[in-house]
């Protein structure tokens, strides 16, 4: 392809608002990412904070009877998504950006055997005939580990780990470009989690697939990621290289999700969680954000407009301080 | 699989039983002397209806007729003779089922391939013009009392329009209004079940993962949403089928189809105990039927269901 690397994937200015009763949810404001191809971004936040929801504009999968608007540009490959036609859409679904689900519970359609639910995006793709499909479905199934013995059962006969397997099979059935796994191990337990973690990296660099990895875990973060970004209340308050996220790790938020960690080599009595809730996401602020959680706050956040600061190329903080400190 | 249905199948001969027993029991308790009526209206000695009774073998204990009359069902099949025309119930009911089959299946027909399609679109375009539009037509029709509805399209169709007959069973062509009639009423009813199933499947994660795969809208709808909102939507099917194979009584009255229902209403004003009894029993034989094939389809639907069946009939088997 022609195109240059650097507008593989992007998102500018990504605004996305719920209704819900009488007031207005927003969700995401004023996003912007960019991702190159086969790069790995981890897109870190606390529950709430607008990580799905920024999964799913991408592919016009948000439940549209509850949302209000979304606003700004998604570009895949220089095409704008927002301006995509319904066939234009179902091209691009699963074939070139396609979606690992949080919960692989409720992921899987309970009445269609596991290898016809992966087979039939494959054949929607490829336009193959049906046994060439369930032969690809197959081949997925045991490339994440489940034998062809067990193609043809339901989803209720799996375990929650299998279901997972099953789930990231069928996200990677058509070797998309872009994967968007949103919590993919989070339903998982420990023991599980590790060995979906480590399927996902190997199909990645296998494959070369760039990845918008959802999470809210920082382990994980590191393990797999290029690139972070830090959302807190549906805006991105960091982003930068893993190195500049842990090593300089600079807003007092992403600074406070660390220190919620805990540390094999410190010898600490407790971990230090931030204190505070999230704040109302029906209501837009005046100052910053994470100003009534903030340790260092005082009265200049008052006047804070939310803007970005960029502390070294590509190191971006929504914090005044940041500024400050160079 | 198999032995759960002849599970089920044994288990309808209690429900039956218990059926049998009561409805003897009441008529029993019903005032009035069946061999009176048997004699027909005048005047009567009352020799000669002490003599009716003792033919009617009605002498005897309520204890011993009701055994006798359990037997000759369960064993031959046998609903014993009209009080009035001395006419064998058993052939009775079978020459009147046919048309009220006739009806029953045209009107479940009608009602699914009307509400079912009716109650998607809603679903998928809830809160809509068409879905509020839909909800007040249908619910327009539920209002109305099925007799005042039978008796409107009469007045429309067969008088002013003259297009179908008013009433009798001769061809199918005279079941086209008793067919409508019969849908109208639930047609409402059914479309919103359809609707408030699907609703839910819809908003399912599932269906989201079905969308991300790139298919179709329609394949989303039809492939995914629809055969997960199956399950209440049979259910309805199954409920309604029954109850209209136990015949359609005012649609019967009013079109003069000569049903089950009509056969009820007569025996009921003659005060036919025999009759009565008989064509209640026969329908619940045919309502526990349609249940059991209702339950059979949910396994075709749902694997976990079926799954449910033979892992009760594996423990059975230990």
């Amino acid at each position: 392809m022609a195109k240059t690397r650097e507008n593989f994937f992007g998102i500018r200015h990504l605004t996305v608002k719920y209704h819900s009763g009488n007031s207005i949810i927003h969700a995401v404001n004023d996003v912007s990412l960019e991702l190159k191809a086969g790069e790995t971004l981890g897109l870190v936040g606390e529950t709430g904070a607008g990580k799905t929801t920024i999964a799913k504009s991408i592919l016009r999968i948000l439940p549209e009877s509850s949302v209000e608007s979304v606003e700004g540009d998604i570009w895949f490959e220089g095409r704008q998504i927002l301006d995509m036609n319904d066939k234009e859409l179902q091209a691009l679904r699963g074939k070139s950006i396609s979606m690992i689900f949080q919960d692989p519970m409720t992921a899987l359609n309970p009445v269609k055997t596991v290898v016809s639910q992966i087979a039939e995006g494959y054949r929607q793709h490829q336009n193959c005939s049906k046994a060439e499909a369930n032969k690809r479905a197959i081949e997925m199934l045991e490339m994440v580990g489940i034998g062809a013995d067990r193609a043809e059962e339901y989803p209720h006969q799996f375990s929650g780990g299998m279901k997972q397997r099953v789930v990231i099979a069928l996200a990677l059935a058509c070797s998309p470009q872009l994967l968007l796994a949103d919590e993919p191990t989070t339903a998982l337990d420990v023991t599980i989690q590790a060995q979906v973690l480590d399927l996902i990296r190997d199909l990645r660099n296998k494959l070369g697939t760039a990845m918008i990895l959802i999470t809210h875990d920082l382990g994980v973060v590191a393990e797999v990621c290029d690139k972070v970004a830090v959302i807190y209340a549906g805006r991105i308050i960091e982003q930068g290289t893993l190195q500049d996220i842990y090593d300089h790790p600079t807003h007092p938020y992403t600074c406070g999700l660390f220190g919620a960690l805990p540390d094999l080599d410190k010898d600490v009595e407790r971990l230090s969680p931030i204190e505070g809730l999230p704040p109302d996401p029906s209501v837009i602020r005046e100052h910053c954000d994470f100003m009534e959680r903030c340790p260092y706050a005082c009265g200049k956040c008052k006047k804070f407009n939310n803007h970005m600061i960029e502390m070294t190329p590509g190191h971006m903080v929504r914090c005044w301080k940041a500024n400050e400190e160079e | 699989m198999i032995r759960y249905v002849v599970k089920r199948l044994l288990i309808m001969i209690p429900t039956l039983l218990a059926v049998g027993i009561i409805m003897f029991t009441l008529m029993n308790f019903v005032p009035g002397d069946p061999a009176q009526l048997a004699l027909g209206s005048g005047v009567h000695t009352e020799a000669e209806i002490e003599a009716k009774r003792v033919a009617l073998g009605l002498d005897r204990p309520f204890v011993v007729r009701l055994g006798e009359y359990i037997t000759n069902i369960f064993t031959k099949f046998d609903f014993g003779k009209s009080l009035i025309d001395g006419t064998d119930i058993k052939w009775e009911l079978m020459k009147r089922f046919p048309h009220t089959a006739k009806i029953a299946i045209f009107s479940i027909v009608l009602t699914v391939v009307v509400g079912l399609p009716l109650g998607i679109y809603t679903a998928v375009h809830a809160n809509s013009a068409g879905d509020r539009v839909s909800l007040f037509v249908t619910l327009l029709f539920d209002c109305m009392p099925s007799f005042w509805t039978a008796l409107m399209l009469v007045l429309l169709f067969s008088l002013k329009l003259k297009w179908f007959p008013s009433s009798g069973a001769k061809s199918l062509i005279y079941f086209v209004l008793p067919t409508i009639a019969n849908s109208l009423g639930g047609l409402a009813g059914f479309t919103r079940q359809v609707r408030a199933s699907m609703l839910e499947v819809v908003q399912s994660d599932y269906v989201t993962t079905a969308r991300s795969k790139g298919l179709p809208e329609r394949e989303v709808i039809y492939g995914h949403a629809l055969p997960n909102a199956l399950i209440p939507i049979l259910t309805v099917i199954g409920m309604r089928f029954g109850s209209m194979l136990g015949g359609a009584t005012i649609i019967e009255v009013v079109f003069s189809v000569p049903g089950i229902g009509q056969y009820l209403v007569n025996s009921i004003n003659n005060r036919d105990y025999n009759a009565c009894t008989g064509g209640i029993i026969f329908i619940a034989f045919t309502f526990a039927l349609v249940m059991l094939l209702t339950d059979l389809l949910y396994a075709f639907v749902d694997p976990r269901i079926k799954a449910q069946y033979v892992s009760s009939n594996k423990k059975k088997v230990k």
